[in-house]
């Protein structure tokens, strides 16, 4: 072997970083066939978390607390939604955990923690950097054995790819909810959820007008995670057209449909999920202050942009 | 002699979002060429013909294999019936181009340019296609569903004894994976055995062109091929489209519901680029030999 040439180690196929962190406790990176049956037998409180796990992708971290044996206890999934747009998406299978989960989250550039009840009421006393905490109704609703509806509206259709430079125009520039106005991040969801199936759009004259979309969807279940409709169209019914056919199409691949109310979208999400009764508990959307060290940074810039 | 090149403009579109928009007055004929450039990961090419302002015919060449190009056209001013010359010739041009050995579509749109192609074998076909509201039979329900990605297995086998021979056995996993991720399969069982199966071969904003109806024969005779044309038309409801599938004399599915439109259909096969430059070297000779210049 010629002198300084590097040597090549052997590296098995596959390993998975397995950290101890004490109490017979590791903290285990990537997600494991465990991990996906825990969240699975946990929906529809945590499609979340399922969702993110089956869409994977190299934009998210995913961190799982198991003990010795290796059991699950918990798990945070970490996304990149966009520019400076960082979402954790915990699960909560032993309370006891929680305080590590919140140690990894604010550690994390997460700016905004997203589940049920049950997986981030528990962090939010050990989160430091929490802002805001909002809470709304949270509803499992159709089950696949229920008979679609037959009146559907011709107004509403699934999209195709060719909708997706209307959806994304729509989404980005009208559209807030916790979500970045980054184009490039609209685009990614948007191409993935329409290969999927799982977009709706409403036209009126032939020009997309509204869209809802499913962007965490398990084996079972769909979440309903956006819904918009730009502002002149308001008014219409557009949004019961969309629900409506989004149920049929759930329906029609055997899955179980859920959504949340958020009371800044002006969509009444109340009246098109109370006829099922099918309120399972709530959402919680916590906000986070941008970490320290993201300050930090952006402050060094702008001193050296002489702006101070 | 030598053919004057069309003056005609022809431009590379890729856009599909445009592709759908000009389509979109002559669906469910132009499904095929207006669905590939929109396809997620399909290698597709698409020529628009005719002036920017007022185009007159599309071209789509999508390459399903290495040395498998499958072309479909539309021919966009046919106000008279009559189609333009000149951009059937310049479409003509373009399937040579692409190297396409199929060409497919309706066969007013795909005719003319067929006529005008040496050693273009034509068969006619007829669509179906089928509004959203055609009642279903009783018990379609309980025997079918949409494929999930346990049945990818069984659809493989299903598949590699009837369907999708075009594309190589290496690459059938790959492309039953795909389609079952995107629900565009749905399948009958038998409690857990998958029986029977069709799948969306190409969709647009308002139809969906459902192809390859499969049922083994030792399923057949139980009316699966209707449970699997009712979940056809099932999820094609939910999302708002029509269905839509092309039948051969030898073939009776699409099944005779009330409320079918048929349109005429064509498929054309022509010589292979290899075969084509064979031949043009043995003319060559030929006419070298008997002293043709």
């Amino acid at each position: 072997m010629r002198r300084g040439t590097p040597v090549r180690r052997r590296v098995p196929a596959k390993v998975r970083l397995r950290v101890p962190v004490g109490s017979g406790r590791h903290v285990g990176v990537g997600s494991t066939p465990a991990l996906e049956a825990a969240a699975e037998a946990g929906e529809p409180a945590s499609t979340l978390v399922a969702g993110a796990l089956r869409a994977g992708g190299w934009r998210q971290v995913v961190l799982t607390v198991e003990d010795h044996p290796g059991a699950v206890l918990g798990a945070v999934v970490v996304e990149r939604h966009g520019r400076s747009r960082w979402e954790a998406r915990p699960l909560v299978v032993d309370a006891g955990c929680a305080p590590l989960l919140a140690r990894i989250v604010h550690l994390s550039p997460t700016r905004r923690v997203m589940g049920v009840g049950p997986h981030v009421a528990p962090l939010v006393a050990h989160l430091p950097r929490t802002r805001t905490v909002g809470r709304s109704a949270f509803y499992g609703a159709a089950d696949k054995n229920a008979v679609p509806p037959s009146d559907l509206d011709p107004r509403s259709r699934a999209a195709t790819p060719a909708d997706l430079p209307a959806l994304v125009a729509l989404f980005a520039d009208t559209y807030h909810l916790g979500r970045s106005r980054d184009r490039a991040a609209w685009t990614r969801l948007l191409r993935r959820t329409t290969a999927e199936g799982l977009v709706v759009v409403a036209e009126v004259d032939g020009r997309v007008v509204g869209g809802l979309l499913c962007g965490a969807v398990s084996r079972v279940w769909a979440f309903g995670t956006d819904a918009v409709i730009g502002a002149e169209h308001r008014g219409l019914g557009l949004s019961w057209a969309m629900a409506n056919r989004m149920f049929a199409l759930v329906l029609a691949y055997g899955l179980d449909m859920c959504g949340a109310q958020v009371d800044e979208n002006p969509m009444d999400a109340d009246r098109h999920y109370v006829d099922h009764e099918a309120l399972t508990g709530e959402l919680w959307g916590v906000g986070l202050d941008p970490h320290l060290r993201a300050v930090r940074r952006v402050a060094r810039r702008v001193r050296r942009a002489g702006a101070l | 002699m030598v053919d004057a090149r069309p003056s005609i403009p022809v431009r590379r579109v890729r856009d599909g979002a445009q592709v759908e928009d000009l389509c979109a007055g002559h669906q469910p004929v132009a499904v095929l060429v207006s669905s590939p450039p929109n396809e997620p990961g399909a290698d597709a090419r698409c020529w628009v013909v005719g002036p920017p302002a007022e185009p007159t015919g599309i071209l789509t060449a999508v390459r399903v294999r290495p040395g498998l190009v499958t072309a479909s056209a539309v021919l966009l001013d046919d106000d008279d019936g009559t189609p333009d010359p000149d951009t059937v010739a310049a479409l003509g041009r373009l399937v040579r181009r692409s190297g396409a050995t199929r060409l497919v579509g309706g066969a007013d749109h795909v005719g003319p340019v067929a006529a005008g192609l040496a050693g273009a074998r034509s068969t006619p076909l007829e669509m179906l296609a089928r509004r959203q509201d055609a009642p279903l039979p009783g018990d379609w329900r309980a025997r079918g569903r949409v494929a999930r990605p346990a049945d990818e297995p069984a659809l493989v086998d299903l598949y590699r004894r009837f369907e999708l021979e075009a594309l190589a056995a290496d690459r059938l996993a790959a492309a039953v994976a795909g389609l079952v991720a995107q629900r565009r399969v749905v399948v009958a069982v038998d409690g857990d055995v998958v029986v029977g199966a069709q799948r969306i071969e190409a969709r647009s904003r308002r139809w969906d062109l459902w192809a390859g109806l499969s049922v083994p024969p030792e399923h057949r005779g139980r009316g699966l091929s209707r449970v699997v044309d009712a979940w056809a038309r099932e999820v094609s409801r939910a999302a708002g489209r029509g269905t839509a599938g092309v039948r051969a004399p030898t073939n009776q599915v699409p099944h005779d519901v009330p409320g079918l439109v048929v349109h005429p259909w064509a498929e054309v096969r022509l010589p292979s680029p290899a075969l084509r430059r064979r031949a043009r070297r043995w003319a060559g000779r030929q006419a070298r030999r008997v002293g043709v210049r």
